[in-house]
Formats: C-alpha cells, sequence, structure tokens
C-alpha cells in the first residue's frame, strides 16, 4: 500500500511529542482509558484528551465509548508504515557508520602515534 | 562490549536525531568524522562519482567544502558549510547546504554532533535541524541526498560481510 503523505505527516506529528510516545508505550500493553492513560503523565483529563485526539487523527488509536469510559486501544499499522517510509534515509546513515566502524577499527590496530 | 545500534527518531516536527556507537575513543571518533583524509575513507561516493574536493575545518567560524564530480558533471554536487559551535572531542555544530551544479539547492540544515564516553566506547548522536518540516520529511524519504540516492543500495552489498 502506498500511503499518502498527509498521512505520514500526521503520523510524525502525533510522535513529535513524549507525552504521545509515552501514551503509546502505555497502549502498547493493551487497552487504557483516559484517565490510566493521564495519571503517568500527571496530565488533566482535558490535556490528555486533546493529545488522544492527535493520536487518532494519525491513525495510531482507536476509541471505544463503554458507558461513561472512553477506552483507547493501539493501531499499530501506521507505524510500521512510518517505518518503512524511513528505511532508505537508515540504510543510507548505516552504510555511511559501517565503513566508519571499519575505518575506526583499523585506526585502532595500527601503532599508536608517539607522544 | 557491542556498541549501540543506530536509532533515528524524530523527536520534534523538524529534526532527526540519529544516535550510534563505536568502537573507539572520542577523539578517534571525532577525528574520523573530520578530518579530510579520513572523511574520504567513509563518505563513500556513489558508483560513477568521486569526492573531488573535501576541505573541512573544524574550528569556529571554519569552513566546509565538498564537491563531487561525475562522468557528466564536476562538480555534480557541492556541499558547503560553517561551524557555528566547537568543543573539541564534545560538541560541534555546522551549517550544511547541498546545491546541485544549476544553483538548486538540494538541502539546508543544521547538524549537531555529540560525543560521550559510553564504556570503553563512543556514543554519538547527531541532530539534525532542517527549515521546515516539509524539507526534514523530504530528507527523511530521499535517504538524504536525492543525487545520490540510488548508490546505497550497492554500497549495503559492498559492505555485507562475506
Amino acid at each position: 500500500m502506498v500511503s499518502d503523505a498527509a498521512e505520514l505527516d500526521a503520523v510524525f506529528h502525533a510522535l513529535a511529542h513524549p507525552a504521545r510516545r509515552a501514551m503509546l508505550r502505555q497502549l502498547a500493553e493493551g487497552e487504557r482509558n483516559l484517565t490510566e492513560l493521564a495519571a503517568p503523565l500527571s496530565m488533566t483529563f482535558p490535556a490528555a484528551s486533546k493529545h488522544v485526539r492527535v493520536l487518532e487523527a494519525a491513525s495510531l488509536v482507536r476509541r471505544r465509548v463503554a458507558g461513561r469510559q472512553h477506552l483507547c486501544s493501539l493501531h499499530a499499522p501506521p507505524l510500521r508504515e512510518a517505518s518503512r517510509w524511513t528505511a532508505q534515509f537508515r540504510r543510507h546513515w548505516e552504510a555511511r557508520f559501517r565503513a566508519l566502524d571499519a575505518l575506526l577499527d583499523e585506526l585502532q590496530g595500527d601503532p599508536p602515534p608517539e607522544g | 562490549m557491542t556498541p549501540k545500534s543506530l536509532q533515528i527518531s524524530t523527536p520534534t516536527d523538524t529534526t532527526i536525531v540519529l544516535t550510534r556507537g563505536f568502537r573507539a575513543p572520542r577523539r578517534l571518533v571525532w577525528e574520523a568524522m573530520f578530518t579530510p583524509d579520513k572523511m574520504r575513507r567513509w563518505m563513500v561516493p556513489p558508483p560513477g562519482w568521486t569526492l573531488a574536493d573535501c576541505d573541512v575545518s573544524p574550528c569556529l567560524a571554519g569552513g566546509l567544502r565538498l564537491t563531487w564530480r561525475s562522468a557528466d558533471a564536476d562538480p555534480a554536487m557541492t556541499m558547503f558549510g560553517v561551524f557555528t559551535e566547537v568543543a573539541a572531542h564534545e560538541a560541534i555544530v555546522h551549517t550544511e547546504t547541498m546545491v546541485l551544479p544549476g544553483g538548486q539547492v538540494v538541502s539546508s540544515l543544521v547538524e549537531r554532533h555529540e560525543f560521550a564516553d559510553d564504556g570503553g566506547a563512543t556514543l554519538m548522536r547527531i541532530t539534525q535541524t532542517y527549515e521546515s518540516r516539509a524539507a526534514r520529511d523530504g530528507a527523511l524519504e530521499s535517504g538524504m541526498d536525492q543525487g545520490m540516492e540510488a548508490c546505497y543500495c550497492h554500497l549495503d552489498a559492498l559492505l555485507a560481510p562475506g
């Protein structure tokens, strides 16, 4: 599936905030309500709700209403898409750094410079 | 000890952060990163390209200028920048602009390198700050240098153990 640029923008925007990344880590362990998501972040309910809406906009989180509770769950496919999209960037740098590893090994194998 | 593997993150809308461990002390990693004859060893050019000039003065207000040439163009690409912050073997910041022969700017960013001891190894952290989110996303998408993108698959094959 070729991803729409706007969808990727939404994913990267969602991942750009530490509170939202913390929420995703929590949700990776299972479904949570808004109060549970807000608690470890020392965040008010409305503030947490706002972050959850950003995650929802990026399709990273799904929300269902059960009675008076809003239960959130992780929806991981957009994360995989984002990581596939950056694979070329990663390959580029990994190739450079592997060449650097080889150079550093060689430099350390050489006799140490005098002084 | 195995050094830390490459981690890439996007902590804000205009930045990319790369962290990677190296089995060498900070001083050596620094020298490999910013000494021209050593840079030529790891900044392997795309097939058919040659790293022609590599002038780097890693001191405050020092310059950075690299050019590549190909069979078709000399230069095929130019990168230039200025060092704006230098703390030897610890942290260094430079601007970086990549330009095509026609003057078209491919990318423009500020790159910060930080070096930290990690046991006997060095943890290098590179923070790239782009002018806009679109520019940042473009860099992530293209593998940094649009003109060089094709080569790195070959490079991977070359570097593969075997």
